[in-house]
C-alpha cells in the first residue's frame, strides 16, 4: 500500500546509508508522518419550481417532483481508487436524509493521505431502504432503481497516470496537499446544446435510474 | 458461419465438464503443479484463444470502424438519442449499470422498462448462444442487428411504447435502410469501404446482415482476457493473492462453480434454474426463461449461465438484475434459496455451503478474472466527430 511508502522508504534509507543501528539499544526506525487531509462531496440539486430534472444513461431528461427526494435516505462512500461497487468495501460511508433544500454535504470524519480516491453517493427515493439495511453492510444494499439517483461522470481527465480507472458511478477525487472536495449537481442537456455542453452535463452529475 | 462455428469448437471442447467431479480437479492448496502439456495449472480454464477468423466476414479496419459507428450513432435510433452504449456502455464492461434499462421506444419516459438485465457484450464473439433465454438463434450477425427491430433502438415506426416486446424485423429493415442511405447518406461510402458494396443496390435483408457483420466486427475488440488468473494459471505466482488462490480452490471444490461456469469462458452455455423466478400458486413464473423458446417443461425458470470473466465489473446480476452484490449471488447459490423452485437444476444439489471466509476468498478469485483494460473503452461524445 502506498500509504506507507514514505515511512518505509525512509526506514530503508536509514539502514542503507551505512549508519549502524545499535540493535541492542533498540533504537526505533525514523518514521515520517505523512500529512493527511479531508475529502468532501457536496450535492446540490437545482430545481424549477417544485420540479427537479435528471438525465438518464441514454441522455433523456426526466422531470420529477422535488418532494419525491425530500426526506429520503442518501448514502455516500469513499473507496480506494479503482474499487468495484458491490464488491469492494468502502474506506468510509455515511447515511443522511435529503433536506428540504435538496443540498447536503458528505464530509467523512477521517483524514486521508494524498492520492486518488473514488467517491459515490446515492439517494434511495424509490427503493425502500430499511433500518436493517442502513445498519448492515453496504455490500448488501439494494441496487438503485425506481427513480433513485446516483452520482456519475464521464470525465476521465481526473485519472492520473498509473492510477486505475474508476468504475461508472464513481467520482475520482485526487487529494493533494489540501482538503479537497467535489460538487455534484443534477445537470442536463438536450440536442440543442453543443457537444461540449452535452459532455459537461455528464460530468460530476447525478443520473436517474429506471 | 461455418468458420465461426469451427473456431468455437475449441471453446466447446474445453467446456465439456459434465463428468468432472470435485476430486478430479482439486489439488492441495499448497501445490498447483503446472501441467507439462498445456503449460497451465488449471488446463480446464485456459486463456482465451485469439478471436477466430470468420470466413464469411473477414476482418478489415474499415469494417471495424463502420461497426463502431453503427454501435455509437444515435441517429440510428427512433428518438435520435439512443444507441447501443445506452445499455452496453463500452466504458462499463459493455453492459448497463442499471437493473433494467429503458428502451428507446419509451423515450423520453422512464416507462415501460425492459424486463431483463442487459448482459455484458464482453467475449460475446466466442459465445455459441446468446441472451438469457438463448432466443433469436445462434447467428452473431443477426443478433447484433436485432436491437434495431426491438424496442431497444425502435426502428419500427408506429409501435406503441406499451408494446415493449414487439419485434418487427422487416419493418426495421426498411427504416434502417432509409437511415443509412437517406438520413445519413455518408454511410453509403462507409459500407463501400468495408464490404465493397453499394448498399443502395442491395436488398433490405442484405443491408441488415451487413450491418450485423460490421457490428460483430467492432465487438471483436470487446474481449476480457489476460486476467490476473490467466497469468497465475500460466505460472506467475505473484499474479494472484493467496486469498484468490484459496478462492480458486473453493471455485473448483466445495462451491462446484466450475460445474456450470466451465471452460475458458467460465460458462457451459447451458440453461439452469437457480430459483430466481419462482412460480406463484398457479405455477406461473414472472419470467419463464428458456421455456419461452423451447416449450419444454424442464426449461421453466432456467436462464443461460453467464460468462464470468470480468464478472465483478458487471453488477447487477442475474436475468433481472435483482442481485447487486456478488457476495449475495454466491450466498444465494450455495444456500437452500437456490433450490426453492420445484424445477431447480439438479446440479445445485452438489453445491456445499460456504463459510464467510470461503465466500470472501471466492470473491477475491472472481476479482482476479478481471481482464486488461480495453482500448475500446470510449464514450459516445468522444466519437461524435468520427461518425459519417
Amino acid at each position: 500500500m502506498k500509504k506507507f511508502f514514505a515511512s518505509a522508504f525512509l526506514a530503508t534509507a536509514v539502514v542503507g546509508c551505512g549508519g549502524e543501528i545499535d540493535t541492542e539499544v533498540g533504537q526505533p526506525a525514523v518514521e515520517i508522518e505523512t500529512e493527511k487531509f479531508r475529502l468532501s462531496m457536496k450535492t446540490k440539486f437545482h430545481t424549477e419550481g417544485e420540479l427537479v430534472k435528471f438525465m438518464t444513461a441514454s441522455a433523456s431528461v426526466v422531470t420529477v417532483e422535488s418532494e419525491f427526494y425530500r426526506g429520503k435516505p442518501w448514502v455516500a462512500m469513499v473507496f480506494e481508487p479503482g474499487a468495484e461497487p458491490g464488491v469492494d468495501l468502502p474506506l468510509h460511508h455515511e447515511w443522511g436524509v435529503v433536506p428540504d433544500n435538496l443540498e447536503f454535504d458528505y464530509s467523512p470524519d477521517m483524514d486521508f493521505e494524498p492520492g486518488a480516491y473514488d467517491m459515490v453517493a446515492m439517494i434511495y427515493a424509490g427503493t425502500e431502504v430499511t433500518p436493517e439495511m442502513i445498519s448492515g453492510s453496504v455490500l448488501d444494499l439494494p441496487f438503485p432503481a425506481n427513480k433513485d439517483v446516483t452520482t456519475f461522470t464521464l470525465d476521465q481527465s481526473s485519472i492520473k497516470e498509473k492510477d486505475p480507472d474508476f468504475a461508472p458511478g464513481m467520482i475520482r477525487v485526487n487529494l493533494g496537499t489540501t482538503n479537497t472536495g467535489v460538487v455534484c449537481e443534477n445537470r442536463w442537456s438536450t440536442e440543442e446544446h453543443s457537444e461540449e455542453e452535452r459532455f459537461a452535463s455528464f460530468t460530476n452529475t447525478y443520473l436517474i435510474l429506471p | 458461419m461455418k468458420a465461426r462455428l469451427l473456431g468455437l469448437g475449441f471453446i466447446a471442447v474445453l467446456s465439456c465438464n459434465t463428468e468432472t467431479t470435485s476430486e478430479q480437479v482439486v489439488t492441495t492448496p499448497e501445490e498447483w503443479p503446472i501441467d507439462p502439456v498445456s503449460g497451465l495449472r488449471v488446463p480446464a480454464h485456459a486463456p482465451l484463444p485469439p478471436v477466430p477468423e470468420w470466413a464469411d466476414n473477414p476482418f478489415n479496419e474499415a469494417k471495424r470502424k463502420l461497426g463502431r459507428a453503427l454501435f455509437f450513432d444515435p441517429r440510428l435510433s427512433s428518438s435520435g438519442s439512443g444507441n447501443c452504449p445506452a445499455c452496453h456502455a463500452s466504458f462499463d464492461a459493455f453492459q448497463s449499470g442499471g437493473i433494467v434499462d429503458i428502451p428507446d421506444r419509451s423515450f423520453p419516459n422512464l416507462e415501460p422498462k425492459l424486463t431483463r438485465n442487459a448482459p455484458s457484450l464482453l467475449n460475446l464473439v466466442y459465445a455459441p448462444v446468446f441472451r438469457w433465454d438463448g432466443s433469436h438463434g445462434r447467428d452473431l450477425y443477426e443478433q447484433m442487428a436485432l436491437p434495431f427491430a426491438e424496442s431497444n433502438m425502435n426502428l419500427t415506426p408506429g409501435i406503441p411504447a406499451e408494446d415493449v416486446h414487439h419485434v418487427d424485423i422487416p419493418l426495421a429493415q426498411v427504416e434502417l435502410n432509409r437511415r443509412l442511405t437517406e438520413v445519413v447518406p455518408g454511410y453509403i461510402a462507409w459500407f463501400d469501404a468495408a464490404f465493397d458494396v453499394d448498399i443502395t443496390e442491395e436488398s433490405l435483408e442484405e443491408v441488415w446482415i451487413l450491418s450485423g457483420k460490421a457490428l460483430a466486427t467492432y465487438i471483436r475488440g470487446a474481449v476480457s482476457k489476460n486476467s490476473a488468473f490467466d497469468r497465475w494459471n500460466a505460472g506467475d505466482d505473484s499474479a494472484m493473492s493467496e486469498a484468490a488462490v484459496r478462492g480458486l480452490k473453493v471455485f473448483l471444490g466445495k462451491g462446484r462453480c466450475n460445474f456450470c461456469h466451465a471452460g475458458p469462458l467460465f460458462s457451459d452455455f447451458l440453461f439452469h434454474n437457480l430459483s430466481l423466478s419462482l412460480p406463484d400458486e398457479n405455477g406461473d413464473r414472472p419470467d419463464e426463461g428458456r421455456y419461452g423458446v423451447t416449450g419444454k417443461e424442464e426449461d421453466r425458470g432456467a436462464f443461460l449461465t453467464p460468462m464470468l470473466r470480468s464478472v465483478t465489473q458487471t453488477a447487477p446480476y442475474f436475468h433481472d438484475g435483482s442481485f447487486g452484490s456478488i457476495r449475495r449471488v454466491i450466498r444465494h447459490i450455495v444456500s437452500d434459496a437456490s433450490r426453492k423452485d420445484p424445477n431447480y437444476s439438479p446440479v445445485l444439489d452438489q453445491v456445499e455451503e460456504l463459510t464467510d471466509e470461503e465466500i470472501e476468498d471466492l470473491v477475491q478469485f472472481l476479482k482476479a478474472l478481471k481482464g486488461e483494460e480495453l482500448p475500446t473503452s470510449v464514450t459516445s461524445f468522444a466519437l461524435q466527430d468520427e461518425l459519417p
